[in-house]
Protein backbone atom coordinates (compact mmCIF):
# COMPACT_ATOMS: atom_id res chain seq x y z
CA UNK A 1 0.00 0.00 0.00
CA UNK A 2 2.67 2.48 1.07
CA UNK A 3 4.82 1.51 -1.89
CA UNK A 4 1.99 2.15 -4.29
CA UNK A 5 1.35 5.60 -2.88
CA UNK A 6 5.03 6.47 -2.88
CA UNK A 7 5.38 5.55 -6.52
CA UNK A 8 2.33 7.63 -7.26
CA UNK A 9 4.28 10.69 -6.14
CA UNK A 10 6.56 10.59 -9.15
CA UNK A 11 6.38 10.24 -12.89
CA UNK A 12 7.08 6.69 -14.06
CA UNK A 13 10.84 6.32 -14.24
CA UNK A 14 10.62 4.46 -17.56
CA UNK A 15 9.02 7.48 -19.21
CA UNK A 16 11.58 9.81 -17.68
CA UNK A 17 14.49 7.71 -18.92
CA UNK A 18 12.96 7.39 -22.37
CA UNK A 19 12.84 11.16 -22.84
CA UNK A 20 16.35 11.56 -21.48
CA UNK A 21 17.66 8.97 -23.93
CA UNK A 22 15.90 10.75 -26.76
CA UNK A 23 18.04 13.81 -26.07
CA UNK A 24 21.31 12.25 -24.95
CA UNK A 25 23.74 10.44 -27.28
CA UNK A 26 23.40 6.70 -27.63
CA UNK A 27 26.59 5.99 -25.73
CA UNK A 28 25.63 8.15 -22.75
CA UNK A 29 25.09 6.38 -19.46
CA UNK A 30 22.87 7.60 -16.63
CA UNK A 31 23.66 6.68 -13.04
CA UNK A 32 20.92 5.39 -10.78
CA UNK A 33 21.15 8.35 -8.43
CA UNK A 34 20.78 10.71 -11.40
CA UNK A 35 17.63 8.87 -12.48
CA UNK A 36 16.08 9.15 -9.03
CA UNK A 37 17.10 12.79 -8.73
CA UNK A 38 15.56 13.66 -12.10
CA UNK A 39 12.37 11.89 -11.08
CA UNK A 40 12.13 14.16 -8.06
CA UNK A 41 12.94 17.22 -10.17
CA UNK A 42 10.12 16.43 -12.57
CA UNK A 43 7.62 16.05 -9.75
CA UNK A 44 8.79 19.29 -8.17
CA UNK A 45 8.50 21.05 -11.52
CA UNK A 46 4.87 19.98 -11.84
CA UNK A 47 4.10 21.22 -8.34
CA UNK A 48 5.97 24.46 -9.01
CA UNK A 49 4.14 25.30 -12.25
CA UNK A 50 0.77 24.15 -10.93
CA UNK A 51 1.02 26.19 -7.75
CA UNK A 52 1.86 29.32 -9.72
CA UNK A 53 -0.98 28.71 -12.19
CA UNK A 54 -3.40 28.07 -9.36
CA UNK A 55 -2.36 31.26 -7.61
CA UNK A 56 -3.26 33.31 -10.66
CA UNK A 57 -6.49 31.38 -11.05
CA UNK A 58 -7.55 32.15 -7.49
CA UNK A 59 -6.53 35.79 -7.81
CA UNK A 60 -9.02 36.13 -10.64
CA UNK A 61 -11.60 34.19 -8.59
CA UNK A 62 -11.86 31.28 -10.99
CA UNK A 63 -12.17 27.68 -9.86
CA UNK A 64 -10.65 25.76 -12.76
CA UNK A 65 -7.01 26.06 -13.81
CA UNK A 66 -6.76 26.43 -17.59
CA UNK A 67 -3.98 26.02 -20.11
CA UNK A 68 -3.57 29.80 -20.24
CA UNK A 69 -2.79 29.81 -16.53
CA UNK A 70 -0.13 27.16 -17.08
CA UNK A 71 1.45 29.10 -19.94
CA UNK A 72 1.40 32.29 -17.91
CA UNK A 73 3.07 30.52 -14.99
CA UNK A 74 5.80 29.15 -17.25
CA UNK A 75 6.61 32.58 -18.62
CA UNK A 76 6.69 34.12 -15.17
CA UNK A 77 8.96 31.42 -13.77
CA UNK A 78 11.61 31.66 -16.44
CA UNK A 79 10.55 28.89 -18.80
CA UNK A 80 9.33 31.26 -21.50
CA UNK A 81 11.20 29.36 -24.19
CA UNK A 82 8.69 26.55 -23.65
CA UNK A 83 5.60 28.75 -23.50
CA UNK A 84 5.66 29.92 -27.11
CA UNK A 85 5.83 26.52 -28.87
CA UNK A 86 3.38 25.19 -26.33
CA UNK A 87 0.85 27.91 -27.11
CA UNK A 88 1.14 27.08 -30.82
CA UNK A 89 0.59 23.44 -29.97
CA UNK A 90 -2.54 24.19 -27.94
CA UNK A 91 -3.88 26.40 -30.71
CA UNK A 92 -3.51 23.60 -33.23
CA UNK A 93 -4.93 21.12 -30.75
CA UNK A 94 -8.10 23.16 -30.37
CA UNK A 95 -8.52 23.47 -34.12
CA UNK A 96 -8.22 19.75 -34.72
CA UNK A 97 -10.45 18.82 -31.82
CA UNK A 98 -13.34 21.19 -32.42
CA UNK A 99 -16.62 19.71 -31.23
CA UNK A 100 -15.29 16.26 -30.28
CA UNK A 101 -13.14 17.99 -27.66
CA UNK A 102 -16.15 19.16 -25.67
CA UNK A 103 -17.77 15.74 -25.95
CA UNK A 104 -14.53 14.11 -24.93
CA UNK A 105 -14.26 16.30 -21.85
CA UNK A 106 -17.77 15.38 -20.78
CA UNK A 107 -17.07 11.69 -21.25
CA UNK A 108 -13.69 11.99 -19.56
CA UNK A 109 -15.28 13.37 -16.42
CA UNK A 110 -18.11 10.84 -16.53
CA UNK A 111 -16.00 7.77 -17.18
CA UNK A 112 -12.25 8.16 -16.61
CA UNK A 113 -11.77 4.54 -17.64
CA UNK A 114 -12.35 5.61 -21.23
CA UNK A 115 -8.97 7.29 -21.22
CA UNK A 116 -7.38 3.96 -20.49
CA UNK A 117 -8.92 2.16 -23.46
CA UNK A 118 -6.62 3.44 -26.23
CA UNK A 119 -3.55 2.69 -24.17
CA UNK A 120 -4.32 -1.01 -24.19
CA UNK A 121 -4.17 -1.26 -27.96
CA UNK A 122 -0.41 -0.77 -28.41
CA UNK A 123 0.15 -3.58 -25.95
CA UNK A 124 -1.36 -6.07 -28.37
CA UNK A 125 1.57 -5.62 -30.75
CA UNK A 126 4.50 -6.56 -28.48
CA UNK A 127 3.24 -10.18 -28.22
CA UNK A 128 4.52 -10.69 -31.75
CA UNK A 129 7.96 -11.44 -30.30
CA UNK A 130 8.47 -14.07 -27.64
CA UNK A 131 11.37 -12.23 -26.02
CA UNK A 132 9.22 -9.13 -25.81
CA UNK A 133 6.45 -11.11 -24.18
CA UNK A 134 8.82 -12.45 -21.59
CA UNK A 135 10.02 -8.95 -20.83
CA UNK A 136 6.49 -7.72 -20.32
CA UNK A 137 5.96 -9.83 -17.24
CA UNK A 138 9.40 -9.43 -15.69
CA UNK A 139 9.91 -5.84 -16.78
CA UNK A 140 12.07 -3.84 -14.39
CA UNK A 141 12.56 -0.19 -15.47
CA UNK A 142 15.48 0.28 -13.12
CA UNK A 143 17.40 -2.50 -14.87
CA UNK A 144 19.35 -0.59 -17.48
CA UNK A 145 20.68 -3.60 -19.40
CA UNK A 146 17.28 -5.21 -19.70
CA UNK A 147 15.83 -1.98 -20.97
CA UNK A 148 18.41 -1.87 -23.74
CA UNK A 149 17.67 -5.44 -24.79
CA UNK A 150 14.03 -4.55 -25.21
CA UNK A 151 15.02 -1.50 -27.21
CA UNK A 152 17.06 -3.48 -29.72
CA UNK A 153 14.54 -6.26 -30.28
CA UNK A 154 11.43 -4.13 -30.46
CA UNK A 155 13.27 -1.52 -32.50
CA UNK A 156 13.82 -3.96 -35.34
CA UNK A 157 10.28 -5.26 -35.05
CA UNK A 158 8.86 -1.78 -35.07
CA UNK A 159 10.81 -0.93 -38.18
CA UNK A 160 9.40 -3.91 -40.08
CA UNK A 161 5.87 -3.26 -38.89
CA UNK A 162 5.96 0.43 -39.65
CA UNK A 163 7.69 0.09 -43.00
CA UNK A 164 5.43 -2.54 -44.55
CA UNK A 165 1.94 -3.00 -43.08
CA UNK A 166 1.37 -6.01 -45.35
CA UNK A 167 4.25 -7.94 -43.79
CA UNK A 168 1.83 -9.36 -41.25
CA UNK A 169 -0.25 -10.89 -44.02
CA UNK A 170 2.76 -12.39 -45.75
CA UNK A 171 3.85 -14.12 -42.57
CA UNK A 172 0.76 -16.31 -42.41
CA UNK A 173 1.60 -18.65 -45.34
CA UNK A 174 5.19 -19.13 -44.13
CA UNK B 1 33.35 15.08 6.44
CA UNK B 2 30.57 17.37 7.62
CA UNK B 3 29.87 18.62 4.10
CA UNK B 4 29.44 15.10 2.78
CA UNK B 5 26.74 14.46 5.36
CA UNK B 6 24.79 17.60 4.54
CA UNK B 7 22.82 16.30 1.50
CA UNK B 8 21.52 13.28 3.40
CA UNK B 9 19.38 15.09 6.00
CA UNK B 10 17.89 17.26 3.29
CA UNK B 11 16.86 14.18 1.37
CA UNK B 12 15.26 12.89 4.53
CA UNK B 13 13.33 16.12 4.77
CA UNK B 14 11.92 15.48 1.31
CA UNK B 15 10.92 12.01 2.42
CA UNK B 16 9.07 13.50 5.38
CA UNK B 17 7.11 15.71 3.01
CA UNK B 18 6.30 12.64 0.99
CA UNK B 19 5.03 10.89 4.10
CA UNK B 20 2.67 13.78 4.74
CA UNK B 21 1.41 13.42 1.19
CA UNK B 22 0.76 9.73 1.67
CA UNK B 23 -1.19 10.52 4.82
CA UNK B 24 -3.37 12.90 2.87
CA UNK B 25 -4.05 10.19 0.34
CA UNK B 26 -5.41 7.76 2.92
CA UNK B 27 -8.85 9.07 2.07
CA UNK B 28 -8.33 7.96 -1.53
CA UNK B 29 -8.02 4.25 -0.84
CA UNK B 30 -10.28 3.50 -3.79
CA UNK B 31 -7.62 4.76 -6.16
CA UNK B 32 -4.96 2.24 -5.15
CA UNK B 33 -6.15 -0.64 -7.38
CA UNK B 34 -6.21 1.71 -10.36
CA UNK B 35 -2.62 2.70 -9.79
CA UNK B 36 -1.64 -0.94 -9.76
CA UNK B 37 -3.23 -1.40 -13.16
CA UNK B 38 -1.52 1.70 -14.42
CA UNK B 39 1.85 0.37 -13.37
CA UNK B 40 1.66 -2.58 -15.73
CA UNK B 41 0.77 -0.25 -18.56
CA UNK B 42 3.53 2.16 -17.63
CA UNK B 43 6.00 -0.69 -17.79
CA UNK B 44 4.84 -1.46 -21.30
CA UNK B 45 4.96 2.08 -22.67
CA UNK B 46 8.71 2.21 -23.49
CA UNK B 47 8.26 -0.71 -25.86
CA UNK B 48 5.31 0.82 -27.66
CA UNK B 49 7.30 3.98 -28.19
CA UNK B 50 9.83 2.09 -30.28
CA UNK B 51 7.13 1.49 -32.86
CA UNK B 52 6.51 5.10 -33.75
CA UNK B 53 3.62 4.57 -36.13
CA UNK B 54 1.72 2.64 -33.50
CA UNK B 55 2.29 5.31 -30.89
CA UNK B 56 0.74 7.82 -33.23
CA UNK B 57 -2.49 5.86 -33.23
CA UNK B 58 -3.22 5.93 -29.51
CA UNK B 59 -3.83 9.69 -29.11
CA UNK B 60 -6.19 9.62 -32.07
CA UNK B 61 -8.45 7.13 -30.36
CA UNK B 62 -8.35 9.24 -27.24
CA UNK B 63 -9.40 12.33 -29.12
CA UNK B 64 -12.12 11.12 -31.43
CA UNK B 65 -14.61 8.59 -30.21
CA UNK B 66 -16.08 8.03 -33.66
CA UNK B 67 -12.72 6.85 -34.93
CA UNK B 68 -12.18 4.42 -32.08
CA UNK B 69 -14.15 1.61 -33.71
CA UNK B 70 -12.20 1.28 -36.98
CA UNK B 71 -8.86 1.64 -35.21
CA UNK B 72 -9.72 -1.10 -32.76
CA UNK B 73 -10.61 -3.35 -35.68
CA UNK B 74 -7.30 -2.61 -37.37
CA UNK B 75 -5.29 -3.61 -34.36
CA UNK B 76 -7.30 -6.76 -33.91
CA UNK B 77 -6.71 -7.77 -37.51
CA UNK B 78 -2.98 -7.48 -36.98
CA UNK B 79 -3.08 -9.69 -33.93
CA UNK B 80 -5.29 -12.23 -35.71
CA UNK B 81 -2.99 -12.52 -38.70
CA UNK B 82 0.12 -13.27 -36.68
CA UNK B 83 0.46 -16.76 -35.15
CA UNK B 84 -0.62 -16.66 -31.52
CA UNK B 85 1.72 -17.25 -28.59
CA UNK B 86 1.05 -17.74 -24.92
CA UNK B 87 1.66 -14.07 -24.22
CA UNK B 88 -0.84 -13.02 -26.83
CA UNK B 89 -3.62 -15.24 -25.55
CA UNK B 90 -3.13 -13.95 -22.03
CA UNK B 91 -3.28 -10.36 -23.19
CA UNK B 92 -6.30 -11.02 -25.34
CA UNK B 93 -8.05 -12.32 -22.25
CA UNK B 94 -7.04 -9.28 -20.26
CA UNK B 95 -8.28 -6.99 -22.98
CA UNK B 96 -11.55 -8.91 -23.16
CA UNK B 97 -12.03 -8.55 -19.42
CA UNK B 98 -11.31 -4.84 -19.48
CA UNK B 99 -13.49 -4.07 -22.45
CA UNK B 100 -16.62 -6.15 -22.99
CA UNK B 101 -17.57 -3.91 -25.87
CA UNK B 102 -14.85 -5.40 -28.02
CA UNK B 103 -16.61 -8.75 -28.02
CA UNK B 104 -19.37 -7.29 -30.14
CA UNK B 105 -16.77 -6.05 -32.61
CA UNK B 106 -14.92 -9.33 -33.00
CA UNK B 107 -17.23 -10.79 -35.70
CA UNK B 108 -16.38 -7.83 -37.91
CA UNK B 109 -12.80 -9.04 -38.16
CA UNK B 110 -13.90 -11.94 -40.34
CA UNK B 111 -14.99 -9.58 -43.13
CA UNK B 112 -12.27 -9.18 -45.74
CA UNK B 113 -13.72 -5.96 -47.09
CA UNK B 114 -13.59 -4.31 -43.69
CA UNK B 115 -9.88 -5.09 -43.43
CA UNK B 116 -9.09 -3.40 -46.71
CA UNK B 117 -11.07 -0.32 -45.77
CA UNK B 118 -9.39 -0.16 -42.40
CA UNK B 119 -5.95 -0.33 -43.94
CA UNK B 120 -6.77 2.55 -46.27
CA UNK B 121 -8.07 4.72 -43.49
CA UNK B 122 -5.02 3.91 -41.38
CA UNK B 123 -2.59 5.47 -43.81
CA UNK B 124 -4.63 8.62 -44.24
CA UNK B 125 -5.11 9.22 -40.56
CA UNK B 126 -1.55 8.34 -39.63
CA UNK B 127 -0.03 10.81 -42.05
CA UNK B 128 -2.30 13.63 -40.98
CA UNK B 129 -1.55 13.46 -37.29
CA UNK B 130 1.96 12.11 -37.07
CA UNK B 131 3.07 15.03 -34.95
CA UNK B 132 0.50 14.28 -32.30
CA UNK B 133 2.11 10.93 -31.66
CA UNK B 134 4.39 12.73 -29.25
CA UNK B 135 1.47 13.70 -27.06
CA UNK B 136 0.83 12.26 -23.64
CA UNK B 137 4.31 11.01 -22.94
CA UNK B 138 3.38 10.81 -19.27
CA UNK B 139 0.15 9.26 -18.00
CA UNK B 140 -2.41 12.01 -17.58
CA UNK B 141 -3.99 10.43 -14.53
CA UNK B 142 -0.64 10.44 -12.78
CA UNK B 143 -0.27 14.17 -13.31
CA UNK B 144 -3.81 14.72 -12.11
CA UNK B 145 -3.15 12.60 -9.02
CA UNK B 146 0.02 14.53 -8.21
CA UNK B 147 -1.83 17.84 -8.53
CA UNK B 148 -4.67 16.57 -6.35
CA UNK B 149 -2.07 15.59 -3.78
CA UNK B 150 -0.93 19.18 -3.61
CA UNK B 151 -4.36 20.78 -3.28
CA UNK B 152 -7.45 18.53 -3.34
CA UNK B 153 -9.72 21.50 -4.06
CA UNK B 154 -7.84 22.50 -7.20
CA UNK B 155 -9.64 21.93 -10.47
CA UNK B 156 -7.56 21.54 -13.59
CA UNK B 157 -8.95 21.46 -17.12
CA UNK B 158 -7.99 18.78 -19.61
CA UNK B 159 -6.09 21.31 -21.70
CA UNK B 160 -4.13 22.42 -18.65
CA UNK B 161 -3.10 18.82 -18.05
CA UNK B 162 -1.97 18.61 -21.66
CA UNK B 163 -0.01 21.83 -21.25
CA UNK B 164 1.66 20.52 -18.09
CA UNK B 165 2.43 17.20 -19.77
CA UNK B 166 4.20 18.96 -22.63
CA UNK B 167 5.90 21.42 -20.30
CA UNK B 168 7.35 18.56 -18.27
CA UNK B 169 8.61 16.88 -21.42
CA UNK B 170 10.40 20.03 -22.58
CA UNK B 171 11.76 20.66 -19.10
CA UNK B 172 13.16 17.15 -18.97
CA UNK B 173 14.72 17.44 -22.42
CA UNK B 174 16.45 20.71 -21.67
CA UNK B 175 17.54 19.68 -18.18
CA UNK B 176 19.06 16.45 -19.50
CA UNK B 177 20.80 18.28 -22.31
CA UNK B 178 22.39 20.84 -20.01
CA UNK B 179 23.42 18.19 -17.49
CA UNK B 180 25.04 16.16 -20.24
CA UNK B 181 27.00 19.22 -21.36
CA UNK B 182 28.67 19.27 -17.95
CA UNK B 183 29.15 15.52 -18.19
CA UNK B 184 31.08 15.99 -21.44
CA UNK B 185 33.11 18.81 -19.94
CA UNK B 186 34.23 16.47 -17.17
CA UNK B 187 35.06 13.89 -19.87
CA UNK B 188 32.91 11.23 -18.27
CA UNK B 189 30.51 8.79 -19.91
CA UNK B 190 28.10 8.42 -17.02
CA UNK B 191 25.67 11.23 -16.21
CA UNK B 192 25.63 11.52 -12.44
CA UNK B 193 24.15 13.53 -9.60
CA UNK B 194 26.95 16.10 -9.59
CA UNK B 195 26.15 17.13 -13.15
CA UNK B 196 22.50 17.66 -12.28
CA UNK B 197 23.43 19.63 -9.19
CA UNK B 198 25.77 21.77 -11.25
CA UNK B 199 23.00 22.69 -13.69
CA UNK B 200 20.72 23.66 -10.81
CA UNK B 201 23.36 25.85 -9.21
CA UNK B 202 24.37 27.57 -12.45
CA UNK B 203 20.98 28.62 -13.82
CA UNK B 204 18.51 30.83 -12.06
CA UNK B 205 15.45 29.21 -13.60
CA UNK B 206 16.22 26.03 -11.69
CA UNK B 207 16.34 27.73 -8.29
CA UNK B 208 13.18 25.90 -7.26
CA UNK B 209 15.21 22.68 -7.38
CA UNK B 210 18.07 23.98 -5.25
CA UNK B 211 16.58 22.48 -2.09
CA UNK B 212 16.17 19.10 -3.76
CA UNK B 213 19.46 18.96 -5.65
CA UNK B 214 22.09 20.80 -3.63
CA UNK B 215 25.57 20.79 -5.06
CA UNK B 216 28.10 18.93 -2.96
CA UNK B 217 30.84 21.37 -1.92
CA UNK B 218 33.49 21.56 0.74
CA UNK B 219 32.68 23.54 3.85
CA UNK B 220 35.36 26.13 3.09
CA UNK B 221 33.96 26.83 -0.39
CA UNK B 222 30.44 27.04 0.99
CA UNK B 223 31.48 29.64 3.54
CA UNK B 224 33.20 31.69 0.85
CA UNK B 225 30.13 31.62 -1.37
CA UNK B 226 27.94 32.75 1.50
CA UNK B 227 30.15 35.68 2.33
CA UNK B 228 30.34 36.70 -1.34
CA UNK B 229 26.67 36.27 -2.29
CA UNK B 230 25.21 37.21 1.05
CA UNK B 231 22.93 34.19 1.13
CA UNK B 232 23.42 33.66 4.84
CA UNK B 233 19.84 34.73 5.49
CA UNK B 234 18.43 31.70 3.69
Amino acid sequence: MAGVREQDQYMPIANVIRIMRRILPAHAKISDDAKETIQECVSEYISFITAEANERCQREQRKTVTAEDVLWAMEKLGFDNYAHPLSLYLHRYRKTEGEPASARRASASASPSMQMHPRTHPHSHPPNYSHHGFGMFDFDPSSQGFYRDDASSSGSGGFVASFDPYANIKRDPL
Amino acid sequence: MTSSNSPKPEKKITKNTEISKTQKKKTKNAETPKTEKKKTKNAETPKTEKKKTKNAETPKTEKKKNAEIPKIEKKKTKSAEIPLTDGKTKRDREIAKEENKKKTKKPKLSNGTSKQRDEGSKKGVAEGKGEEGKMNVFPMNRIRTMIKGEDPDMRVSQEALLAINNAVEKFLEQFSQEAYAFCVRDRKKCLSYDHLAHVVSKQRRYDFLSDFVPERVKAEDALRERSAAGTGGH
